[in-house]
């Protein structure tokens, strides 16, 4: 509770000194507008359905394309996990991929695919497949020697000690994974839609910012902000603390 | 013999020499029931051989029988218990007792694993998580899912290594008794002299460079065994001083390889 309060007092803390600046009046309210007209544009754009629009287009993209992600990579990751000469051959060149921030991919989408909603696809699935491959061959790596020993002294092998143990043992890294893949495939999302031509919220910001509504591109931002936070606090980093707990790496 | 190991060797692939030889002509023969000690400086190869034994590591040379029979891969009549517990952190303790018995049918099963928890004085803990227990509680279970298999043979690969000396010498009687109702047949490394004169029958140690047996010692001390007897005093004098030139050998082996580099 303690924590809430002082939550909400810093956020009053920081509309208070926005308020101030614009209150001075050397911005001109196009570029900072009050947060008041922030607010109301918010609730313009969800009463006249525009954002909730908006968001759902979004969250379809995701749930195409985060499910895609999370296959491809899990594929990837077992494989080089499994096969050295894989991962000996490729694993180099998956680092450099991740290492590629997804907005450099837009150009490439749309030149693939047009400016349509595959663009859109293709970008978020790549934004989450490579973390997921690196999290996955780090997850099957990190399952102790002595674990897979005991469990071939008791006469599991081959597929069985793939699925019985070597899964189950490398979960929480594997949650993990799903974790960062939702985290870079909402970044990723948000940079395919600025440069599509929608529907999705980084089309209506795109949107916003040609017709020069501050307000709106700022209630956008925000929007983002809460969504990404609040997925990750309330499926993934649950998720992940409730595997971690009951594989004994967090105490309580 | 029961078991029976025969000219053994071991070596592994090497970058510089071709092969790396870890051990070689063991020769071991252990009787049904008999609980024996392999005791030797690190390195000197106890654990690639209890791993042969088990069938997790090749045979480079030689052979091992068990009751006439060679042993190549692992099986159900050799149960195996680490330094870590190794348990599997995602099923409770009862489920991973269980684990290596689901050829059975569910009554067998939790009837099994129900009589081992109790014999290592964790049935209160059936529905705990690895995680909630002690290290000491973690290696009785660990104990228990070995036995759980009714191995002919349980290796014990420094199972105690990882505990305080308090919970070790608990555990030190719970395994004399475990070993007295169950009869198994006990095959213990440790680098321990007096872990290994408190427990067993008999004590083979081991050298390395190259690594070999260079001494089987039957220890004829009546059980339990107080850590003050002086025949247990003397015991491990005597061991101690076979070990000690073998420990000196590695010593300075490392030495001059720090000078040289
Ligand atoms: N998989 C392996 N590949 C190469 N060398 C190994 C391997 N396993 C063990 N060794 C070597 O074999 C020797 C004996 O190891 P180990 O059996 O673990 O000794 P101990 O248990 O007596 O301390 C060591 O020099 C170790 O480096
Ligand atoms: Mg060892």
């Amino acid at each position: 509770m303690k924590i809430a309060l002082k939550r909400i007092a810093f956020l009053i803390v920081v509309v208070g000194i926005w308020q101030g600046i614009v209150a001075l009046g050397i911005y001109p309210e196009i570029v900072i507008p009050p947060p008041s007209k922030v607010f109301f544009g918010m609730v313009d754009g969800f009463s006249d359905g525009t954002l909730i629009k908006a968001i759902l287009n979004s969250f379809k993209h995701l749930f195409v394309g985060l499910p895609l992600a999370i296959m491809i990579g899990t594929a990837i990751g077992v494989l080089l996990a499994k096969s050295t000469q894989a991962d000996e051959t490729m694993g180099m060149y998956l680092i450099s991929l991740q290492s590629i921030p997804s907005i450099v991919w837009v150009p490439f989408a749309i030149l693939l695919f047009g400016l349509n909603e595959s663009a859109v696809y293709f970008v978020v699935v790549l934004g989450g497949t490579f973390v997921m491959a690196l999290n996955v061959r780090t997850a099957i790596h990190s399952v102790p020697g002595q674990m897979i020993q005991a469990a071939r002294t008791m006469g599991v092998k081959g597929m069985k000690l793939f699925f019985k143990v070597e899964i189950p043992a490398s979960l929480p890294h594997f949650v993990t994974g799903l974790r960062l893949a939702w985290a870079f495939g909402w970044r990723a999302l948000m940079a395919g839609e600025l440069l599509s031509n929608g529907p999705g919220l980084g089309y209506s910001l795109r949107f916003a910012m040609d017709f020069a509504q501050m307000e709106m591109v700022i209630a956008i931002i925000i929007i983002i902000g809460f969504i990404g936070a609040t997925v990750d606090q309330l499926v993934f980093s649950k998720l992940e603390r409730t595997v971690m707990k009951r594989w004994g790496l967090l105490k309580n | 013999m029961y078991l029976h190991i025969d000219q053994l060797a071991k070596s592994f692939p090497h970058e510089e020499s071709g092969t790396w030889e870890v051990f070689s002509d063991v020769d071991l023969s252990i009787q049904e029931n008999e609980f024996v000690s392999i005791l030797g400086p690190s390195g000197c190869g106890k654990s690639t051989l209890l791993s042969m034994v088990a069938g997790l590591e090749s045979i480079s040379k030689g052979t091992i029988q068990l009751e006439n029979e060679d042993v190549k891969t692992p099986g159900p009549d050799r149960g195996m218990v680490f330094q870590q517990p190794a348990l599997f952190p995602w099923l409770s303790v009862i489920e991973n007792v269980k684990f290596p018995l689901k050829h059975l049918s569910k009554q067998e099963q939790e009837e099994r694993a129900t009589k081992y928890l109790q014999m290592v004085h964790l049935s209160r803990f059936k529905g705990a998580y690895p995680h909630e227990l002690s290290g000491g509680m973690q290696q009785r279970v660990a104990i228990a899912r070995a036995l759980a298999m009714d191995p002919k043979v349980l290796l014990m690969d420094e199972p105690f290594g990882a505990l305080d000396e308090q919970t070790r010498h608990i555990l030190h009687d719970e395994l004399m008794k475990i070993w007295k109702e169950t009869k198994k047949t006990i095959l213990f490394v440790t680098h321990s002299i007096s872990e290994a004169i408190k427990l067993s029958d008999r004590v083979v140690v081991m050298g390395t460079r190259p690594g070999r047996i260079i001494a089987d010692i039957p220890i004829d001390i009546p059980r339990p065994r107080q850590r003050d007897d002086e025949k247990v005093i003397a015991k491990e004098r005597e061991v101690m001083d076979l070990l000690e030139g073998e420990i000196n050998k590695v010593l300075k082996e490392e030495l001059q390889y720090e000078n040289r580099a």
